[in-house]
């Protein structure tokens, strides 16, 4: 038994950049009531962000978090969580998250940090070095321009190679809204254009290196039920499903499945590597590296609305230029030229500062995306990212409005902008709830009912895919109806499981465990089909990995409340500072009002959303939620349930509190 | 004479430092590479990694070097392993192993190597990609593997 904390380490990393000031502040309260990670971001938002801190204001402060199973052995734990007042968020700049794969939270973690939170800004470029008790900040004179690859080399040269770095690249130095922080080669905070907020700091990198120890309070009982968890998640449905390397590129490239964090136990389809492609553009280059998700789209994908024809070694080479400039690839992919080729048909723009517009053209891509980079022409234009450089330019916005669903993200599982994800009505009905309530693409961390539905199904797996009816049936064990789930089932039960999926998503974002496998709700392995493991249901994983490292004697009800706690603190901060309310909420509308991408198949006929009945699955959420349906405000009665009455009292005083 | 052997196939590894992980909690109860017997030589520039552990040599020069005879082997006469009632904690075994694989662990105040965990290895439990695997020790084609064929 010990009598240090368990899962956390009880220390939070303070620096102020303009004063120099390092300090450490205790974690332990934090934890006790907001999990950790993306929980304690939101109280600390609430804590120290008054209204009128913007993206670029010195005092904006930039969160990089950890969470109680981060450098545990828990699987799919190597995930790190960035939190901050957004560049990226349209039309206001609020305070919002980006989570990060790849190795450096664990690190932070056996550094004796459970997150970092960076005020300030500096006169000189720098960078915040970390080993273990002794924390400096470093000038970065010469790391200052470099891409964000070169920049990692030349500080694991100079602190060897068992560092991690989180690191910006040309695109973060120069304040792009769409600007990321990288990690090794492509994990990255990719979406809120956190990399300006750190260019804008004038902190090109953080580095880390620890050599001290997470404790776990029940080691046996978290080994066993984290092995159980492990093998239950090995499954060849869902996400990400069945991977196969390709054996042409196993030979020439070398083709390897890489994990894109710390203890992902599966192998992805979404990452692997690739070793010396040949440069397309820049020949006589070769090109190594990560290439996960999104990037997938960069070769083109035939018979998809994505199908420029670059093929894969073009593809692969403007996937990693990407990465090294800092930029964010889905906002790229999904929304800037898919606008540009629609602006060039319609002979509104026909060419980015004299080179044509033709995504069949790998030197098209690597100009776009070095003009984005540096600013340069047109891009200083696109580097505020593909929903405000319509307005910028003064044309093209109604092309705009196809693919960017809310809040200045590019669409995600939405059926609508998003033309690769592919879903259908009722389906969409939950993430376009989802859309609604938060401040940001919501299915990168909630993907678990859009995704899983979908890819369990024999629609999208017609060998081994679940039919329509066991899908409900397994959906309404988490959901409480079949109707929640069913492909006929239309606006029935759709707010439920908008609410729960916020919960899970916050629940992930403050453990941290990687969202394309958590929840775990399906299952082949089970007659019925839901998922367990030894004597837990799927759904229940992440609670139970959670009591037994940290020892805390909760029921799985009152971490639930944890999880809706901090959605109220995120919402009520939100309340505060930027007048979120209801009609902001329904700007989502007209995105879904307009005629979806693919046909459910029993109904035979697209769908568009039918604006009445989606309001009144918006007042179901905002009831299930507790927060005024007229206002959309949080009610003193949630807040207080939830132990918030501070929270109460400062939206009352301000004239923001939900009646009743 | 050994009958197995833990064996590292760095085509299989992905990387993802379970092994790691295991290999402290097994040993510790906590979570800390610091405490781990084998260590992955993680570089996110490149493709793949050696995995770094005892190899549980012959005639093992931790042994050969320890002034007390503190590294021996298990009654069984197949695995060394650290007496640490014996060990003075002079880490001479750390500069003779050619591997690198005898590591100081600074939360024992301890020399720490791998000792298969009495022959159910807890990395290979976590292993979800067979990388690493408890293999039959007189099988000399395995030992290709330990290189990592492209």
């Amino acid at each position: 038994m010990t009598t240090a904390p368990c899962g956390w380490t009880g220390n939070i990393l303070r620096v102020d950049l303009t004063s120099g000031e390092i300090w450490t502040q205790p974690s332990t309260e934090y934890h006790l009531r907001y999990i950790g990670g993306r929980g304690i971001g939101a109280r600390l938002a609430w804590e120290e962000i008054p209204p009128g801190v913007g993206a670029f204001d010195p005092r904006n402060p930039l969160m990089i978090f950890a969470g109680p199973l981060t450098g545990t052995s828990a699987p799919f734990s190597g995930r790190t969580i960035i939190m901050g007042v957004s560049p990226q968020s349209y039309p206001v700049e609020w305070f919002s998250r980006s989570n990060v794969g790849g190795h450096f939270g664990p690190e932070l973690k056996w550094a004796g940090y459970d997150g970092i939170v960076i005020t300030g800004q500096a006169e000189r470029p720098c960078y915040l070095l970390i080993e273990n008790a002794r924390v400096e900040l470093r000038d970065a004179g010469e790391l200052w321009g470099l891409d964000t690859y070169e920049a990692q080399r030349r500080l694991m040269t100079a602190h060897g190679k068992g560092i991690r770095i989180l690191t910006i690249g040309p695109a973060g130095e120069r304040l792009s809204r769409i600007a990321i922080i990288n990690t090794e080669t492509e994990s990255a905070a990719g979406q809120g254009g956190f990399g300006a907020v750190m260019g804008h700091k004038r902190l090109k990198a953080i580095v880390v290196r620890g050599t001290g120890k997470v404790h776990i309070a029940q080691p046996e009982l978290f080994r066993r039920r984290c092995q159980a968890i492990a093998e239950e998640a090995h499954a060849p449905l869902g996400w990400p499903g069945p991977a196969r390397l390709d054996p042409e590129k196993v030979v020439k490239y070398g083709e390897r499945f890489h994990a894109c964090t710390q203890g992902c136990t599966v192998r992805c389809s979404e990452c692997r590597w690739y070793d010396r492609v040949p440069g397309v553009v820049r020949k006589g280059r070769l090109y190594s590296g990560q290439f996960h998700c999104a990037s997938a789209l960069f070769p083109g994908v035939p018979g998809t609305f994505y199908d420029w024809k670059l093929g894969f070694e073009a593809g692969f080479e403007l996937s990693t230029i990407c990465n090294e400039y800092g930029l964010n690839q889905w906002d790229i992919l999904f929304g800037i030229v898919p606008w540009l080729r629609d602006c060039r048909r319609a002979g509104l723009l026909q060419d980015l500062d004299g080179i044509p517009i033709d995504p069949d053209d790998p030197h098209f891509w690597a100009e776009l995306l070095r003009k984005i980079a540096h600013r340069e022409g047109i891009g200083d234009a696109l580097a505020e990212g593909g929903r405000r450089a319509p307005d910028i330019l003064g044309f093209g916005r109604e092309f705009a409005d196809e693919y960017y669903a809310a809040w200045g993200y590019a669409g995600h599982w939405d059926g609508h902008g998003n033309r690769i994800n592919e879903i259908f009505f009722p389906f969409w009905l939950v993430p376009a709830l989802q859309w609604a309530m938060d401040t940001r693409d919501p299915l990168s961390s909630g993907h678990g009912y859009a995704q899983n539905i979908m890819t369990w199904s024999k629609h999208l797996s017609p060998q081994a895919g679940l039919d329509w009816d066991t899908i409900a049936e397994v959906a309404a064990r988490v959901y409480g109806s079949r109707s929640a789930a069913h492909i006929r089932s239309g606006y029935e039960d759709k707010a439920f499981p908008a609410f729960w999926h916020g919960q899970r998503s916050v629940i992930k974002d403050s453990l941290l465990v990687d969202d394309q496998i958590f929840p775990r709700i399906y299952s082949e392995k089970t007659p019925d089909h839901f998922a367990r493991a030894l004597d837990m249901d799927g759904p229940s994983f992440e609670y139970h990995m959670f009591t037994a490292a940290t020892g805390l004697d909760i029921s799985e009800a009152e971490f639930e409340r944890m999880a809706e706690r901090v959605f109220n603190i995120e919402r009520s901060v939100l309340v505060r500072n930027y007048g979120r309310d209801r009609a902001m909420d329904e700007t989502v509308i007209p995105y879904f009002s307009k005629v979806e991408w693919w046909t459910n198949p029993e109904l035979g006929e697209r769908q568009a959303l039918d604006v009445e009945r989606f309001r009144r699955l918006m007042d179901e959420y905002y009831t299930l939620r507790g927060w005024d349906p007229r206002t959309g405000w949080p009610t003193r009665r949630r807040l207080e349930e939830l132990g918030l009455r501070d929270i109460a009292d400062e939206l009352e005083r301000i004239g923001r509190l939900g009646p009743a | 004479m050994k009958q197995r052997i833990l064996l590292f196939d760095a085509v299989s590894c992905t990387g993802c430092l379970s092994c790691v992980t295991a290999c402290s909690m097994a040993h510790t109860g906590a979570v800390s590479p610091a405490s781990s017997r084998i260590h992955i030589s993680f570089d996110p520039f490149e493709n793949r990694w050696p995995a770094v552990y005892c190899r549980q040599c012959t005639a093992a020069p931790c042994a050969k070097v320890c002034p007390v005879e503190a590294i021996r082997l298990d009654e069984r006469q197949e695995y060394w392993y650290v007496d640490y009632e014996r060990c003075i904690g002079c880490m001479l075994c750390i500069d003779a192993c050619p591997l690198g694989a005898m590591f100081y662990d600074p939360h024992h105040d301890q020399v720490i190597k791998c000792d298969t965990c009495g022959g159910e290895p807890a990395c290979v439990k976590v292993c979800a990609t067979q990388a690493l695997a408890w293999g039959d020790a007189a099988d000399r084609s395995l030992y290709r593997k330990q290189k990592g064929r492209r």
